[in-house]
Formats: C-alpha cells, structure tokens, sequence
C-alpha cells in the first residue's frame, strides 16, 4: 500500500481500493464545476499514491453533503475521503487556506457558517 | 409531555423566530421544550477525521449537561430544530454508542464534568412532531393554510449520510415527512427537484459564488413549480437562500421561512414572521383576513 493511501485510510477509516471508478459520486456531486478533478479522479489518484491530489482544488470545495457516501455502490464515505485530504494539509501547521482574520460581511454572516468554516479548515 | 431541547447558536443569536415559533408550536401540542443547561456550541459539522475526537466535545459538553436533567423529563431524549445541530449532535452520539474506545477517551479527556453515558437519543423537532402524530397537529389547526403552495427544501443535514443507521429523518433520496406536515396544517406541497440537493454550506463565508450557484438553482426551481413560500429547518440554508434570493431578482424575492413559523401561523399562535413576508403568505391563503 503506499504511504499516501496508507494516510488517507488512517483518517478517514475508508478502504480507497474498494473503489472501482464507477464515477456515481462524481455523477452525483452538485460541486463538479467548481472542481478541477472529479472526485472518482481524486481517489484515482490516492489509490496511485499520486501525492500530486493534494494540491487540487475538489476536496476543498466538497461541502461534505454526503450524496456521493449516499449512493457509492462500493459503501465508501466519499466525503470522509475528501476530510482526510483536506486534513493531510491541515496537518502541516504551516499550511493556510483560508484566514480567518480576512472574512468580509462578519456582522451580517450567521455564526453557524463561521464556525462551519473554521472547523473545516482550520487546526 | 416535557423534553429537553438543545437551541444551539443560531436560534439564540441570529435567528429567534426559529426558536420562539418552535417553542409556540410544541406548546400548543401539549409539549414542553425545556432548553438544557449549559449547553455549548455543537461544531456545526461532524468531524469525518476517525483519529481525533478533539471536534467532538462541544457535542459531549451539552450532552453530559442533558444527561443530568434528563430524568426530570419524560422522555430521554434531546430535542433539537436547526438541522446542522441535530447532524452534530445525532452522530456523535451515536459514534460514542457504538465504539467504546472513543467514548472512553472523551470521558477520561473531560475531567471537569461527569463521564458520559450514551443513553440519550437525539431526536430532530420534525421526527418528535410525526411520532406525536401529523393528525394531532391537523386537529389544532385554526386558521388552514388552505391555497399556500409551499416547497419544502431538506436540504443535507436532515437526511444524510445514512450510515450509521438511524440519522435521516425520512428516505434520503425521497422524502416526505415536510411535505406532510405542511399538508396537515392545510398547505398544498410543491414537489421541486432540488429539494434535498446542497446549498452550499459554509462556503458563503469565503466562495459565495458556490453558495450564489447552488442557490440560484434551488430557488429557480421552487419558483418554477409555483410555490408560493420555501421552509426549511436549517438556519444556514436559509440564509444562504436568501443570498440567491438577492442574486437572483431582489424585487420578486420568494419568502424562506423556518417550517415552525408556518405552523404556528395556522395554529393560531405568534408566528414571528417579519410583517413583508406575513402579508405576502396571507395574502396567497384563501379566506385569510388580509
């Protein structure tokens, strides 16, 4: 098994080479425009040990809103995958994707999407 | 019947009519909500990390605060209405049911509170009101809300994921339990495709064009099935909706209301509704005052 693959199903408690590329989540998913692989491709990619996944846009714009773990024929939580890549990189502590500090609108955005977005993105 | 009810954030701070609407309605079915003690912010999405029970805390804090409570009460059961903390909370309590290792590292890590024991059952406003029966609510219906064309948007939290069992409220993929709330309280549902599709979740906070996206697509199909008003039971769903709401034609805006406040319009008791939206919904009601 490779190490990255090794990782991801250390975080997110799923067998990424249960998947067998069907694309039902990708089909699924209501974010693939704004995505730049599909999220079929991105396990694709873990399964290769292709470190290179990490750097994508997809797993920062899935939304967690469980359609692709819904209907996975292979029984895979999708979205836990796409956790497990966004918490690799959070991991490094150095690593930044969004600054709280610089959120515009504070006073009118509800609390509940503050807190949501810290707690995806941020340690 | 008296239940605990855990409000979480949104209901206390930005939206109140949530919470009050709720509290009216449950009152009027015999229902008491008693808010728990202490209760702490939930995290408002699960943690998917199976390595770290760290985000789970908050959910423990206020459940341990229930716990205590609990027995005062008739049933052991915490009763939330916002979606986002009944996903929170209904899976952490169930993650700590079912895997003992986790369940004792979080009571071992929280020192300054007694252990948790999962005996609680997290139950969604929507699933308490079904089992006290939908034709309970019809018989207390004053004024039906006869001609009101409503699209009832689930949204994800409601429904999703379904593993481990027991967190949707109904079907995932067709679910009705909105639908025939609104049908008891005389309201005619509107079938719309995206009804359980995503709004974009915390995305409104740094990539609203996600957010302006999804939500155009809902609200476009809600209108286009000629509803007259969308309910939900997520706060952010809501507010993310009224986004497209703006983006989409800020004169011909389609009202979003929490499903409580049309409830308590019809039974009678202080909706909270804004006065705009109460006339706009009153007005499409047959034989309504307005």
């Amino acid at each position: 098994m490779n190490e990255l693959a090794k990782r991801v199903i250390e975080i997110s408690g799923q067998n990424v080479y249960a998947c067998y590329q069907c694309g039902c989540c990708s089909a699924g998913c209501m974010f693939t425009e704004k995505m730049d692989i599909l999220p079929n491709q991105a396990i694709a990619l873990i399964q290769r040990g292709d470190k290179s996944v990490l750097e994508k846009e997809t797993p920062w714009i899935c939304a967690s809103c469980f359609v692709c773990t819904v209907r996975c024929p292979r029984g895979l939580d999708v979205a836990a995958i796409m956790e497990a890549l966004r918490e690799i990189k959070i991991r490094e502590r150095d690593f930044i994707r969004v600054d709280l500090r610089k959120i515009e609108n504070i006073e009118k955005l509800p609390q509940i999407a503050i807190t949501a977005v810290a707690q995806k993105f941020t340690w | 019947m008296k239940v605990l009810f855990y409000p979480g954030c949104s209901l206390k701070n930005n939206y109140p009519e949530f919470e009050k609407s709720s509290i009216e309605v449950c009152k009027k079915l015999g229902i008491e909500l008693l808010e728990i003690p202490r209760w702490t912010c939930c995290g408002v999405n699960f943690s998917l990390a199976t390595d770290n029970v760290m985000r789970h805390l908050g959910a423990v804090r206020s459940l341990i605060n229930a716990q205590e409570k609990v027995e005062e009460m008739d049933a052991k059961i915490v009763v939330t209405a916002c979606s986002m903390c009944y996903n929170v909370l209904k899976r952490v309590n169930l993650t700590l049911k079912e895997e003992p290792d986790k369940l004792e590292t979080i009571n071992s890590f929280i020192d300054d509170q007694p252990d948790y024991v999962p005996e609680l059952k997290i139950t969604h406003l929507l699933t308490l009101l079904k089992e006290v029966g939908f034709e309970k609510v019809e018989n207390k219906v004053i004024m039906p809300l006869k001609g009101l064309k409503v699209a009832s948007y689930y949204g994800c939290a409601l429904l999703r994921p379904n593993k481990p069992e027991g967190i949707p409220v109904d079907d995932p993929e067709n679910p009705a339990i909105l639908e025939d709330l609104m049908k008891s309280i005389g309201a005619e549902p509107v079938e719309f495709p995206f009804r359980t599709e995503c709004c974009g979740n915390y995305h409104v906070v740094f990539r609203p064009d996600i957010v302006e996206m999804r939500t155009e697509k809902i609200i476009s199909s809600a209108k286009s099935r000629g509803a007259d008003v969308i309910v939900t039971s997520c706060p952010l769903c809501l507010y993310n909706l009224e986004r497209g709401n703006e983006v989409l034609d800020g004169r011909d805006r389609i009202p979003v209301v929490f499903f409580t406040q049309l409830m308590a319009l019809a039974l009678g008791t202080d909706s909270y509704l804004n006065d705009e939206i109460k006339e706009k919904i009153l007005r499409k009601i047959e034989g309504s005052p307005a």
